[in-house]
C-alpha cells in the first residue's frame, strides 16, 4: 500500500514536472510559441485561442494532479492530452503533413519526431498507471467507507 | 505519508519552474543560420533577401540539422528585396 502510494506521488510529480514546464515554457516565450502556433497545419483563425487553451489547460492538470480529490481526474486529462499529443506525433512521423514546425516549449523542441513519439507513450503509460492505481485506491476507500456504515446500522 | 507527498510534488514544481527559465531562449535567432519556406521545403535564405512588411512568418531557423524549423523573423520573404536598385538611365543631354 505504502509502495503504491509512493509510486502515486512519483508518477503525479513526473506530470506536473512535464506540464509545469511545457506551459512556463510557452509562455516564457509566447511571442515564438504564438507563431509556431501559426505554422501549424491548422486554421490560423485558431491560433489566438489555441496559444491561451493548450497551457492553460496543462497549468490546470498540473494543479488537479495536486490534490487527491482532483487527481484521478487529473490522470484521465494528462492521458487525453498525452494521447492525442502521441497521435499527432504519429502523423507527423507517417508524413501526413507536408511540414510541420515543432511546437514544443523548451529544451524539448530540441527533440526529433522519433524521440517525441517515445517521451509521449512514457507519459501515456505513466499516466495509465496512475489512472489505474488511483481507481484502485479510490474503489478501496469507497468499499471501506460503506463498511463502516452498514457496520454502524 | 502526507510529508513525502508534499516534499515530492514541491520537488517537482520548484525544478520545473527552474528548468523553465534556465532554458528561456536568451539569444538572437537571427545570428543563426537562416532559411525561408517555398510552400514545400525550407531553404537557405538568399544573400540578399528581406523581409518585407506582413504578418507571417519570413525566416526560419534550425536547431537540430533541419529537422524542425522554427519561426524567427517576421514579414514577408523577398529574395532580393535587399539587391541595389537599378539607377534609371542618364538623360540624353539636350544642350545646345
Amino acid at each position: 500500500m505504502f509502495k503504491r502510494q509512493v509510486l502515486l506521488e512519483c508518477i503525479s510529480a513526473l506530470l506536473i514536472l512535464l506540464f509545469v514546464y511545457a506551459s512556463l515554457s510557452k509562455f516564457l516565450d509566447f511571442r515564438t510559441f504564438y507563431k509556431e502556433m501559426d505554422n501549424q497545419p491548422l486554421p490560423n483563425s485558431w491560433t489566438p485561442v489555441l496559444v491561451w487553451v493548450i497551457p492553460c489547460t496543462e497549468v490546470a492538470i498540473s494543479v488537479s494532479l495536486i490534490f487527491e480529490r482532483t487527481r484521478l481526474l487529473g490522470f484521465y486529462s494528462s492521458l487525453a492530452v498525452m494521447g492525442l499529443f502521441t497521435i499527432y506525433t504519429g502523423i507527423v512521423l507517417a508524413h501526413f503533413f507536408p511540414y510541420v514546425p515543432c511546437s514544443c516549449g523548451g529544451v524539448i523542441k530540441r527533440l526529433t519526431w522519433t524521440q517525441h513519439l517515445f517521451l509521449n507513450l512514457f507519459f501515456v503509460g505513466i499516466s495509465i498507471v496512475g489512472v489505474v492505481i488511483q481507481s484502485r485506491k479510490r474503489f478501496n476507500q469507497i468499499s471501506v467507507n460503506s463498511k463502516n456504515k452498514n457496520s454502524f446500522v | 505519508m502526507k510529508k513525502i507527498k508534499v516534499t515530492i510534488l514541491s520537488l517537482a514544481v520548484v525544478f520545473s519552474v527552474c528548468a523553465a527559465f534556465a532554458t528561456k531562449p536568451h539569444w538572437d535567432c537571427s545570428t543563426l543560420p537562416q532559411y525561408w519556406f517555398n510552400g514545400t521545403g525550407y531553404l537557405p535564405v538568399s544573400q540578399f533577401y528581406a523581409c518585407m512588411q506582413g504578418s507571417t512568418t519570413c525566416t526560419y531557423y534550425t536547431l537540430n540539422g533541419g529537422i524542425t524549423y522554427s519561426p524567427c523573423t517576421v514579414g514577408s520573404y523577398n529574395n532580393c528585396g535587399g539587391c541595389a536598385v537599378e539607377l534609371p538611365a542618364p538623360k540624353a543631354n539636350t544642350s545646345h
